[in-house]
């Protein structure tokens, strides 16, 4: 009697444990935490995922596209800007057109920096067409006029020997592009690439920075585009 | 003792009874809630919704080294897990752990494993804390 008394018990145990069981599934959870991220770079040089070139006041009708270096500079009549664009669509796997980019990056390596002075370089997104092989300066998107765009960079960098950062060579902490990038990614803009000029140009002693284009002489140098994201 | 017998096997009756209501009360909960197990939508927790910095390090033809940083103090002690694929070649360095403070996780590659590409792609999952 007292065997049966008891297994109705246990049976009722048994069958109220899936209970228990099931409310222990959310309170198992744990933080998960991925991000993807995609790396653009200028390498092999044959590639056309990057294109670079800078375009030279003094040398208005002159195509810089293949050259080694593409420099920012600011000098009475010799100012030299930087054009650069990466193929975002060439990230693989693609990113999602509903992604949210939570950072891009561009980072160029200088080899050389402004001396005894600290700079800052702007980074403009490009409006119009372009090419590597075609664009000088007297045809760049942004037009000749010094300083213009006059504002809306989307980004600033300091460079030069009296920096806190990027004060020597090496590659340069980098521009932060992300907003620019999020509307690439969500066609909301369309890419063009940027245009970097120094912040003032036209100063009356040369600075110049000296960075490394794709055409340069390694791939430790090379430009890069990093994208981290999440899946939309 | 007949009473006795009597009494057992009714309170044997009402406790099968009890539990099997419970049982069907159980059942009718999960599905008035809405929330059926599978169907739900919840979001997963994430120790940080801001960018880890990723940098990969070459030489002329190859990655040595992929540097993890700006890990927030709030993925410390979380594993992290990175898939790599540069260009066509995919490589799998073995978990580690995320500082107490966050900070920066190192993956060194073998020489020679991971040849430079256009395009690399770096998967990061962290697990916990």
């Amino acid at each position: 009697m007292k065997l049966r008394y008891g297994l109705a018990f246990v049976a009722a145990a048994l069958i109220t444990i899936p209970t228990a069981s099931a409310a222990s599934l959310s309170l198992a959870s744990q933080n998960l935490t991925p991000v993807r991220t995609c790396i653009l770079s200028g390498y092999p040089k044959a590639d056309t995922g990057e294109i670079d070139a800078m375009v030279e006041q003094t040398n208005a009708g002159t195509n810089y596209g293949g050259n080694a270096a593409i420099d920012v500079e600011s000098h009475t009549t010799t100012n030299i800007r930087t054009y650069i664009e990466f193929l975002v669509t060439g990230c693989t796997p693609a990113i999602p057109s509903t992604a949210t980019v939570l950072a891009a990056t561009l980072r160029l390596y200088a080899t050389a920096v402004p001396n005894a002075v600290c700079r800052s370089e702007d980074i403009f997104p490009v409006t119009a067409t372009w090419t590597e092989t075609g664009i000088t300066w007297t045809n760049q998107p942004f037009g000749t006029t010094l300083n213009n765009p006059a504002s809306g960079y989307t980004a600033q960098l300091q460079v030069g020997t009296t920096c806190t950062t990027n004060k020597a060579a090496g590659y340069v902490t980098g521009w932060a592009v992300t907003n620019d990038v999020q509307k690439f990614v969500a066609g909301s803009a369309t890419n063009y690439g940027w245009m970097i000029r120094d912040d003032a140009e036209g100063a009356g002693t040369a600075y110049t920075t000296a960075y490394e284009a794709k055409d340069g002489s390694s791939a430790t140098e090379d430009p890069q585009l990093t994208i981290s994201y999440i899946d939309g | 003792m007949p009473r006795f017998r009597v009494t057992a096997r009714f309170l044997a009756t009402i406790a099968l009874v009890v539990a099997g209501m419970a049982v069907v009360g159980h059942a009718a909960g999960l599905a008035a809630a809405s929330h059926p197990i599978g169907a739900g939508k919840v979001a997963t927790p994430a120790c940080t919704s801001t960018a880890v910095t990723v940098v990969e390090t070459v030489t002329t033809t190859y990655v040595t080294k992929l540097t993890l940083s700006n890990i927030p103090s709030t993925c410390g002690g979380a594993t992290i897990q990175v898939t790599m694929a540069e260009g066509a070649v995919n490589y799998t360095p073995a978990s580690q752990t995320v500082p107490a403070g966050g900070g920066t996780v190192t993956e060194t590659i073998p020489s020679g494993d991971i040849p430079v590409s256009s395009t690399a792609q770096v998967d990061i999952v962290m697990e916990g804390p």
